[in-house]
């Protein structure tokens, strides 16, 4: 199979940057990117994000911005990203694997959480204050195809445009987008991310709260 | 030729739009520097913004036409002259003065608009794609005939009521014909010349964009006396020939006038003709608010030219509005219009901001309208377009309402922690900021090895900054380029801070924020150099700076 079928949602991110004349700055692959599957620092790699990782060796809309963070033969981003969130972050934030990267935001997937198929859930985490951890995706495609649509949303601002700043944040101002992926709503559901959304006295909590029942209920419809 | 409903040509009593070839220069690209609307990049040829370009241009041509027309066309006087001064840039006229140097003597045959046209439509066309400058056009009366002659002054100055980028509609507004009309009955109503008498008075007529916002009516300084002649009902025509063309400026300024009044022999009536008219513009704004004043002039002109183009009942803003674009708005579009809504009493750092103008409160004001909510800012764009196409005196009471409530949830904003979302926006224009606009040399040298750019660190932090409502969180004082380790660092002494019990006041947080300084601000904005000892450095003033923090936070 090859990408395109494997990662529709990817195809998708390039054709919105094509349409509203978002630069895309791409690099070859190289050889160094793990195979599906493989152990990565210890955990499996997610097999989407190997075949991501198979057709570009950088996917950056930004300079402070990579969906895919450099992995080539001359740079494996992938191993100094997560050597450092080893470094920096607490343990259970130790166990995800970061791919790509926003400013200080991280998009990792959650190797633990993989489903029946081995697709690794995708996480977003924002580690500027207290650490945490919002879900975004019940899979790797699945990512791509909801940050597609948020990009769609803001593409045309003139904000964004001139200053990459849109008016609304992903993932915080977008549960429409997320409520989508009922995979992702179910896990949500059940509790499996609550352990990188929520922190011991965490005063935020409550806002996290909020925003996950807001996905909940664009989930369940009026 | 589009003439939408809703709009009359300028044809008070004698002039008509006349058809003239456009000609297909290529558009100036941007003229820069002066404060003059500036486009990216001219449309290509074909395009329809090309076709939509020639069309603007057309028009200018047939406007301008049209308003010498309007003056000329009373002048039968041989050996007379009129003498119009345009400024002309990028196809479009903007006129500001005109006179009349020699009455002439024995009237000569009645002209057509058509040979008028005729004598001067290429001429104009020709100009229009010339360098900007002002254009001294010499209309001389012959017995068949006016005959013309130009004079260009490239070096003059810019004046800031004129165009740069042509208007696709000619003629005025129906809603200003009528308001120049009420004007010109007011001027007749006004004046008046002694019996058998010759007289000159001033009128002084206050436009704000197309808008007549004022009139004052001076009489000689030494009036003869005699039974009061009163002016001819014709003459109003006469005056909204003369006004008419002076519209089409923006911002706002007043046309001086000189006219001279003649008892008609035999009649209880005063004829007028004009001596003279000139624009005289307000006072330059303050060096320091030079700047922003000419950048709003620019997007005043850019909302003005589309308004210009549609009808009331059609006009909406194609353009969104940038968080800068609104913040300019508000500091030197408001500001110049002396605005301020009762915001003193209620909003009292947004008062504070407007009035100390300068690029500091445009600053400000973008940091603020990027932490506000999206609707918040549209309110305000949608607001912002009524009152720089019709004038503050358009907003209704709801709309008046509306935007001190508005003022008033942005002024709480500024003592308010900051929302997630709001932080995020935040985050975004700091990181454009400092590497476009206070460091744009830095933005290829500070990168990581995978070439993402360094982060951007808020020496206050966001999460501290509703502590410090007047400043710019994300002035280039208050940003600084970090490596990953170093923003790690400094993050965990911030993270001490955050472990209070209570909330640190304002400052405690100075404090902190230049400990952190000190300890760590020879990395800011600096290379990280990764492969020598600078992480053991980097731990060590880590180190330092916790320990400084626990003795000053004992110490409270």
């Amino acid at each position: 199979m090859d990408t395109a079928q494997q990662l529709p949602g990817l195809e998708r991110v390039l054709a919105i940057c094509q349409a509203h004349g978002i630069s895309v700055d791409r690099l070859p692959p190289g050889g160094k990117a793990p195979q599906a599957g493989a152990l990565f620092m210890g955990q499996p790699f997610d097999p989407l994000l190997a075949a991501a990782f198979a057709r570009f060796g950088r996917l950056m809309l930004s300079p402070s911005h990579s969906l895919l963070i450099r992995c080539d033969d001359e740079v494996d981003g992938l191993v100094t990203e997560n050597a450092d969130s080893r470094k920096y972050w607490p343990e259970r934030f130790q166990r995800l694997i970061v791919f790509g990267r926003d400013m200080r935001y991280a998009y990792a997937t959650v190797p633990e959480l993989a489903s029946d198929e081995g697709l690794q859930p995708v996480v977003w985490i924002d580690p500027y204050e207290e650490i945490y951890a919002l879900p975004i995706a019940s899979d790797v495609n699945r990512f791509f195809e909801t940050y597609s649509r948020y990009l769609e949303a803001v593409a045309d601002e003139p904000d964004f445009k001139t200053r990459q700043v849109p008016s609304v944040a992903f993932p915080w101002d977008v549960p429409e987008f997320l409520s989508a992926d009922a995979a992702l709503c179910t896990m949500i559901s059940t509790g499996k991310f609550d352990p990188w959304m929520y922190q011991e006295n965490d005063a935020s909590a409550e806002g996290t709260r909020q925003w996950v029942a807001k996905v909940q209920d664009l989930r369940r419809g009026p | 030729m589009r003439m939408n409903p809703g709009w009359r040509a300028l044809t008070w009593g004698l002039v008509a739009l006349l058809l003239v070839n456009g000609c297909a220069t290529v558009p100036l690209e941007g003229t820069g520097g002066s404060g003059r609307w500036v486009e990216q990049r001219g449309p290509r040829p074909g395009s329809s913004e090309w076709g939509d370009l020639e069309e603007a241009r057309r028009a200018e041509v047939e406007s301008a036409l049209a308003g010498m027309w309007g003056v000329a066309s009373e002048v039968r006087e041989v050996g007379a002259a009129l003498e119009f001064t345009f400024w002309v840039e990028g196809g479009a006229f903007t006129l500001l003065s005109l006179r009349r140097p020699e009455w002439g003597h024995e009237p000569g045959s009645v002209l057509s608009r058509e040979s008028f046209a005729d004598e001067l439509g290429e001429l104009l066309s020709t100009y229009a794609g010339e360098a900007a400058g002002a254009m001294r056009l010499t209309l001389r009366r012959e017995e068949r005939r006016w005959r013309a002659d130009f004079q260009v002054e490239t070096g003059a100055e810019f004046p800031l009521e004129a165009k740069t980028w042509p208007v696709r509609q000619a003629g005025v507004r129906a809603e200003v014909l009528e308001r120049l009309v009420a004007t010109g009955r007011e001027v007749a109503r006004r004046v008046w010349v002694p019996a058998g008498a010759q007289v000159r008075w001033q009128v002084e007529v206050e436009l704000e964009d197309e808008r007549v916002r004022g009139l004052e009516t001076h009489p000689p300084g030494a009036l003869p006396g005699g039974k009061a002649v009163k002016a001819a009902p014709e003459t109003v025509g006469t005056w909204v020939n003369v006004l008419a063309p002076f519209t089409y400026g923006l911002g706002p300024r007043k046309v001086r006038m000189e006219w001279e009044g003649t008892h008609i022999a035999g009649t209880g009536l005063s004829r007028w003709r004009i001596v003279a008219a000139e624009v005289v513009r307000p006072p330059p704004p303050a060096p320091e608010n030079a700047e922003v004043a000419l950048e709003y002039r620019a997007m005043h002109e850019q909302i003005q030219r589309q308004w210009r183009e549609q009808t009331r009942e059609t006009f909406q803003y194609a353009g969104l509005w940038s968080a800068e674009q609104v913040a300019v708005f508000m500091v030197a579009g408001w500001a110049a219009r002396g605005v301020t809504l009762g915001l003193e009493a209620a909003s009292p750092m947004i008062y504070r901001m407007l009035a100390r103008g300068g690029t500091f409160a445009v600053g400000w004001f973008r940091s603020l309208l990027v932490r506000a909510a999206p609707a918040e800012k549209q309110v305000l764009s949608r607001l912002m377009a009524k009152v720089e196409t019709q004038g503050l005196e358009a907003l209704t009471a709801t709309e008046r309402a509306e935007l001190q409530s508005l003022f008033g949830r942005m002024e709480g904003l500024t003592t308010a922690p900051l929302e997630r979302g709001a932080k995020d926006r935040l985050r975004r224009d700091a990181q454009t900021r400092f590497y476009e606009e206070f460091h744009p040399k830095l933005s290829s040298l500070l990168r990581e090895s995978n070439g993402h750019a360094y982060d951007i660190h808020h020496c206050i932090p966001l999460e501290l900054a509703h502590k410090f409502p007047l400043r710019d969180i994300n002035s280039a004082e208050n940003l600084a380029a970090a490596a990953k380790p170093v923003h790690e660092g400094v993050g965990r002494v911030w993270a001490r801070l955050r472990k209070m019990s209570d909330e640190p006041d304002a400052r405690v947080v100075e404090e902190v924020e230049r400990l952190v300084r000190r300890h760590f601000g020879r990395w800011f904005n600096r290379a990280y150099d990764y492969a020598g000892n600078s992480d053991e450095a980097l731990a060590a003033a880590e180190r330092a700076a916790l320990e400084e923090l626990e003795v000053l936070l004992r110490s409270r």
